[in-house]
């Protein structure tokens, strides 16, 4: 038996299907070869973090009116269209001339982010709005004769009607089966062909084991270091009592981007060991730097939420996110020069 | 013939010789993308990678426009959908092969079970048999 599966690397198929495999990967594996997905993201959550500062900074006038109150939500539609906007320029103007054009099967297309982002603040205004009807409804019925609140229920519960349409309608178009990954294997039929093999159990049962450890084991064990380094520092909190939701949440938070970070440069990693060092910073720079940084507090009603997401954590994990792009990108720019110009 | 040699024979020649596996597999992976991209990541020269896409264009598996992006030249190429069918059935063909090699194990280990059962008196023996396995890729 052992016998027969050392000779299987020499089967010429299964070397065939391997060269096929790692080929078929390899535009996958260099979506973030110039750091521009970190750029994008980094700049998203600059944008984020900053919204509290602007706020601050912006005039009571500004908020007075409808027609100027949109520039207070500038940082958010920017930290929209920054993880789709920056990584196009970043290709289209550095990338391409170096690399060549590609364009991968699961690159989203503007409309499709346009779609997606209406989608979310329908669903959002959806799932919100009923606890706002039901609130003034109750109100109503305690205060009979109360009129003025009647056209708020109804203007409410309009806009409800039409959130939960464009919900659904959008939900249909925006929610839908992404393409695999090319693969050269035939998955399925591996799976099948080596579960009735004594041996190849044991391969799935090894592979089964290092998914559920790398998808859960690891976020866990990633949540739970940065809950107790944040329960010991304490400081993050800005007040001495503790406060287990804004420790959970934070701790979820810090924990994850360190995660995606890990994902997004699976490969680049690999070839930029400085990125060890990064990633070490985003898990522990939060938690260090940000309560030596203040972030004002324009409305005390949103208080529990920028407790829970505190702009100043969103600010330097962005920075964190867009200097390791930054660095990346300088690094390709200087391995990768442009190809000379061909005369003809 | 044994069935592994059968297979190789039946592979589709204009996608296994190496330089065009892997313009192939590299195309079958994204929607499109221009001749320096190509170039690139197969290491080929100009002219054997010219080469290997004449001949794929001339199998109707690869589709190539020549465009303009500002005033710089372009080569789009783009796998047509005769060249993804006949992708597939390669890479199905390879797929089947390795099935064909997992199954020898597998009957390796069934026969071993086997005696081993016998000699324990167990019920192992009677385990499902391999199953027909892509017949399909046979095709």
């Amino acid at each position: 038996m052992r016998d027969n599966l050392q000779s299987l690397p020499d089967v010429p198929e299964v070397g065939d299907l391997a060269k096929l495999q790692a080929q078929m990967q390899r535009p996958a594996q260099n979506v973030n070869m110039d750091g521009s997905f970190e750029l994008g993201w980094g700049t998203a959550l600059l944008c984020f973090g900053s919204v509290s500062y602007l706020n601050a900074a912006l005039s009571e006038s500004v908020w007075a009116s409808w027609w100027t109150a949109w520039i207070g939500y500038v940082p958010v539609i920017c930290a929209g269209f920054a993880p789709y906007g920056i990584p196009k320029m970043v290709k289209r103007f550095i990338t391409w001339p170096r690399t060549g054009y590609v364009a991968n099967p699961n690159d989203m297309k503007l409309i499709q982010l346009v779609m997606l982002m209406v989608f979310g603040g329908a669903l959002g205004f959806s799932l919100s709005l009923p606890f706002v009807l039901v609130t003034e409804v109750l109100e109503a019925i305690s205060q009979a004769g109360a009129h003025s609140d009647l056209h708020s229920i109804i203007l409410h519960g309009l806009e409800l009607v039409v959130c939960a349409t464009l919900a659904v309608y959008l939900g249909r178009k925006v929610i839908r089966k992404r393409q695999p990954l090319p693969a050269a294997y035939d998955a399925a039929l591996i799976y099948q062909g080596l579960g009735q093999a004594a041996t190849g159990k044991k391969h799935l049962r090894a592979v089964r084991f290092t998914l559920l450890v790398m998808f859960v084991g690891i976020p866990t064990l990633v949540c739970g270091a940065v809950f107790w380094l944040m329960y010991w520092s304490k400081s993050v909190m800005r007040h001495t009592e503790i406060y287990w939701p804004q420790l959970g949440v934070l701790s979820f938070l810090v924990a994850t981007n360190a995660i995606l970070y890990l994902m997004g440069n699976g490969v680049a990693i690999k070839r930029h060991r400085w990125k060890w060092l990064v990633l070490a910073i985003m898990l522990i720079g939060p938690i260090v730097v940000a309560p030596a940084i203040p972030y004002p507090v324009v409305k005390p009603e949103l208080m529990p939420t920028l407790e829970l997401f505190p702009p100043q954590v969103m600010l330097v994990m962005g920075l964190v996110w867009f200097l390791s792009g930054g660095a990346t990108l300088i690094l390709f720019i200087r391995h990768n020069p442009l190809p000379p110009v061909e005369t003809p | 013939m044994n069935e592994q040699l059968r297979a190789i024979a039946g592979l589709d020649r204009v996608i296994h010789e190496p330089g065009r596996m892997m313009i192939v597999a590299l195309l079958a992976a994204v929607e499109e993308c221009d001749f320096l991209y190509l170039l690139r990541e197969t290491e080929l020269n100009k002219g054997n990678l010219s080469s290997h896409l004449a001949k794929l264009e001339e199998a109707g598996y690869v589709e190539i426009e020549k465009t303009y992006r500002g005033k710089v030249p372009q080569t789009l190429l783009r796998l047509t959908p005769p060249g993804h069918a006949a992708f597939d059935a390669y890479r199905q063909r390879l797929n089947a092969a390795l099935l064909e090699h997992l199954q020898v194990l597998s009957g390796t280990s069934k026969a071993t079970q086997t005696s081993q059962a016998q000699a324990e008196g167990t019920e192992a023996a009677t385990r499902p048999s391999f199953p027909a396995l892509n017949q399909g890729a046979h095709g």
